[in-house]
């Protein structure tokens, strides 16, 4: 008898691939309430879509949400972090408490898509008038995000631990002054009281084919920080460089020579890296030899001791270069967003929950993104769980791509019940392993 | 009364400026060049078809050695190894000048079909090769020897003292070995008497014949080397981060010193040049070198740009190297320096060269970023050195053959403008009663 039971328990551990330990009537259950929720779900979601409010701004979103998880009969704390919701939900048995986060915030970029949802939304961003748009899936986030509260909440007896739902504004960037929305979150406690044991998070993408699932353990998103570079040389008139220093001619051979950290200095094998100049700004006129030239770029990196190289490297190449024709680099370097960091052993638990969800083809392990996702301050406190849900538009012609932060940026609908299935897994059966 | 004496300090100095040169010995000279063509050619045509490289012009020295010896000059022979010195005193008091040609011929194949080609063959750099007279050092000789015969035909009407100097090496002595001009300067070629000026001519195969060439200040660029070894770090071509590139710091330092002339050099006060010649670096495809090793040549026509160029090939190279993580070796080594001619010689001088070649022949020309040791002799004295054109009057210049070239060709007829030229500057000088200095001031 215990040899059969030792033989079946491998047999079904093998074919699930999978040690979860949700039950399995309540799996079927909460399936069947996926189903159920879907078209509420997709009616949340336009109504965010057309209502999409910029990062700190998100005063009707967060009210919205704060509306809806009290009316699921969650405890809600709002505002956290200006416009933030946090929602809490304790489980009818005692286990682990799991936070489950979306992305509130939108963009400002003025729709192009002819949907009878659009955003027709303006705003003021930077001093300059603009159209704002859900144009990077935040709207599914939080949609996706209710309905999982709504059916824990509706479960509620039978979870095996303290849910919490975060519901966080300012991924995208506070406006300048402002700080970030997971670090006001964090600062403002809420990994504490209860203390949460882990964290899980999705991104919904555009372009990756719907009904799959794509993750990484270790370092998925990159840690994403700024230089700023200032060359001050001597002005002259155009006529006579010999007068001057050129800060224009010696920063484009700084341009260049940061180029060949990445080519020639960095561990390619190891992780990949990106530096990029982002914007060169001198002078006022053709004639002018300016007095300095500015420059702006981003840095990408998967791996610490690398990000801290090519922060070094960074100055060293500009303040040589600059030297080597009389002129001078001041350097600063702003440490933005960490690295989004799948936590090895967290990862390795998480995946087969993933497995039964989307179907074993349908959840790949993916290359790094070079973007960046706040989500990886949350990481930095506690281990964290982040994967990205296919979107990519069922009937879409595979030549257009509606890619993310642009007028054309489009999600299939379809893919929010995927997202709801799969926090739901990845919630119920950590709380069941970690019983 | 005071404006007076300035008017006629003027007019002095003017016509000391114009030269000072008695109509008929003015006449006399003349004549006596034109005689002399031939000879000139005769002799042109023997050095041309025996050529001799730097260092190495022995039958040309002893010839040279042997003809002024008889002409009773007071001949100093072998100076710098083959060179020739000789003496003209003319027991009158007067300023000391020398006049210089030089000797040496290049390790060039001659390709035309002349009569008196050179056939001559010698090793070079451990290479057979034939030897040239491809830069015109042969009319140069041929030129000063007819100045040392006529000057001694009327040495009874000149003052002062002329320092016939027949230089080796101009090309610049074989590796190992010092030589040319500057080892002349050593040996002392401008003392004993002392000069006080000196006069050189270069005949050009792209100047049209008849026409002379000169500029004030910077004529011919000093030529300097400079070195660059970048140290890096060995590693696997694939494998990058394991090392230190230095084909890639050293591409950027490439870069960076064009920009020293580009952005750095004023260009407006003179021309400046800098070209690496020679990057080498490597082995093999897939290693990334411990080092790379760069060389170049450094042009300039001014002595102060000169030095700050060389601070700032320093200053690039090595700053660039650190930005890599590389270090960067620079050595400079002073080549020669510009051949400079004196402003004020030059403006004394001027007038001689028209008086000889005419008013419409003569004419101030651009820069040119070759070299010539001339200007190891202006470095010490004021000198004042000129191109004669040697061009054949139907040629297309755009297709003229180029110094150092195995079809270099001169026009014959150039060496009387050449002879005249040199005769007319030298007895100008000689017969100015002020010295240099006393112009100057």
């Amino acid at each position: 008898m215990k040899k059969i039971n030792v033989c079946f328990f491998f047999l079904l551990a093998a074919g699930m691939n999978s040690i979860a330990q949700t039950p399995a009537a309540l799996k079927t259950k909460l399936d069947q309430q996926v189903k159920e929720i879907e078209p509420a779900m997709i009616e949340w979601r336009r109504y965010f879509h057309q209502n999409p409010e910029l990062s700190n701004r998100e005063f009707k979103t967060g009210a919205r949400i704060a509306e809806q998880l009290r009316s699921f009969g969650i405890e809600v704390q709002y505002p956290v972090a200006k416009t933030g919701v946090v929602g809490l939900l304790k489980g009818g048995k005692p286990g682990p408490v799991v936070a489950l986060r979306a992305d509130i915030d939108a963009l400002p970029v003025t729709e192009r898509n002819s949907l009878p949802f659009a955003s027709t939304a303006k705003s003021t961003y930077n001093g300059v008038e603009t159209g704002v748009m859900h144009a990077c899936g935040h709207d599914g986030h939080m949609s996706i995000l209710l309905a999982v509260a709504k059916i824990l909440a509706q479960n509620k007896n039978e979870l095996a631990g303290t849910v919490k739902f975060i519901f966080q504004p300012g991924e995208e960037g506070a406006p300048p002054g402002e700080e970030d929305g997971a670090v006001t979150m964090i600062k403002e406690g809420v990994l504490e009281n209860p203390k949460v044991d882990v964290i899980f998070g999705l991104h919904l993408q555009s372009l990756v084919p719907l009904g799959t699932i794509a993750y990484k353990p270790e370092g998925l998103m990159a840690a994403v920080d700024g230089f700023n570079i200032k060359v001050t040389g001597k002005g002259a008139h155009g006529a006579t460089p010999w007068e001057g220093v050129d800060p224009i001619v010696i920063s484009s051979q700084i341009v260049t020579g940061l180029q060949t950290i990445v080519s020639r200095q960095l561990d390619l094998t190891h992780s990949p890296a990106v530096i990029t100049v982002g914007n060169f700004h001198s002078g006022i006129r053709r004639n002018i030899i300016p007095e300095e030239a500015r420059m702006e770029g981003t840095i990408r990196t998967f791996d610490v001791e690398m990000q801290k190289k090519v922060h070094e490297r960074i100055k060293l190449t500009a303040n040589k270069i600059a030297e080597s024709s009389g002129a001078q680099a001041d350097v600063s370097i702003e440490i933005m967003y960490p690295l989004t960091y799948n936590d090895i052993k967290l990862t390795q638990m998480m995946a087969p929950s993933l497995h039964k969800t989307a179907g074993q083809q349908n959840v790949k392990i993916t290359a790094p993104v070079t973007m960046g996702e706040d989500f990886s301050f949350f990481q930095q406190k506690i281990p964290g769980f982040f994967f990205f849900v296919g979107a990519y538009p069922e009937n879409l012609k595979p030549e257009k791509k509606p890619t993310h932060h642009t007028a054309d940026f489009m999600i299939d609908e379809q893919a929010l019940s995927l997202g709801v299935k799969s926090l739901l897994a990845l919630t119920t059966d950590y709380m069941f392993m970690k019983k | 009364m005071k404006n007076i004496v300035v008017l006629i300090l003027l007019n002095i100095c003017y016509s000391a400026a114009l030269g000072q040169t008695n109509p008929k010995l003015q006449a006399k000279l003349d004549q006596q060049a034109n005689e002399m063509e031939k000879q000139v050619i005769e002799w042109r045509r023997h050095f041309h078809q025996y050529p001799e490289l730097s260092n190495r012009e022995t039958k040309t020295g002893a010839y040279i050695a042997e003809f002024l010896k008889g002409l009773g000059l007071e001949v100093q022979y072998p100076v710098a190894k083959t060179g020739v010195v000789a003496l003209l005193k003319t027991g009158k008091p007067g300023p000391v000048i020398a006049l210089r040609a030089d000797i040496d011929a290049l390790p060039v194949v001659e390709r035309g079909n002349l009569p008196f080609a050179s056939k001559e063959k010698t090793v070079y750099n451990g290479v057979e090769t034939g030897v040239m007279h491809a830069c015109g050092h042969d009319s140069h000789t041929a030129i000063l020897m007819a100045v040392a015969q006529i000057l001694v035909r009327n040495k009874s009407e000149l003052r002062g003292i002329v320092k016939f100097i027949f230089q080796p090496a101009e090309e610049g002595p074989p590796v190992g070995e010092d030589g040319g001009a500057k080892l002349m300067v050593k040996e002392g070629v401008l003392e004993n008497p002392k000069v006080e000026a000196i006069f050189g001519l270069h005949i050009q195969s792209m100047r049209k014949l008849g026409q002379i060439g000169y500029r004030p200040g910077g004529m011919m660029a000093a030529s300097d080397n400079f070195y660059i070894t970048v140290k890096g770090k060995q590693s696997h071509g694939s494998a990058p981060w394991m090392g230190i590139d230095p084909i890639v710091i050293g591409t950027q330092i490439v870069s960076g010193l064009q920009t020293i002339i580009s952005r750095q050099t004023e260009l407006t006060q003179d021309a400046a040049v800098i070209t690496v010649g020679k990057f080498q670096a490597g082995v093999r495809e897939n290693i990334i070198p411990e080092e790379a090793n760069m060389s170049g040549t450094i042009r300039t026509l001014d002595t102060k740009m000169q030095d700050k160029i060389h601070e700032k090939i320093k200053l690039t190279a090595i700053k660039i190297a650190e930005s890599g993580g590389a270090t960067a070796e620079v050595t400079i080594r002073r080549g020669t320096p510009v051949t400079y001619n004196d402003p004020a010689l030059t403006e004394r001088m001027v007038p001689s060269l028209k008086k000889s070649a005419g008013e419409d022949n003569v004419a101030s020309i651009q820069a040119v970023t070759g070299a010539e040791d001339f200007a190891f002799y202006q470095e010490k004295i004021p000198g004042f050195f000129f191109f004669v054109g040697a061009m054949p009057p139907d040629a297309d210049p755009s297709k003229v053959a180029a110094h150092h070239t195995p079809d270099f060709f001169i026009d014959e007829r150039g060496f009387l403008t050449g002879l005249k030229a040199m005769l007319q500057v030298s007895v100008d000088y000689l017969s100015t009663p002020q010295t240099y200095n006393n112009l100057k001031k």
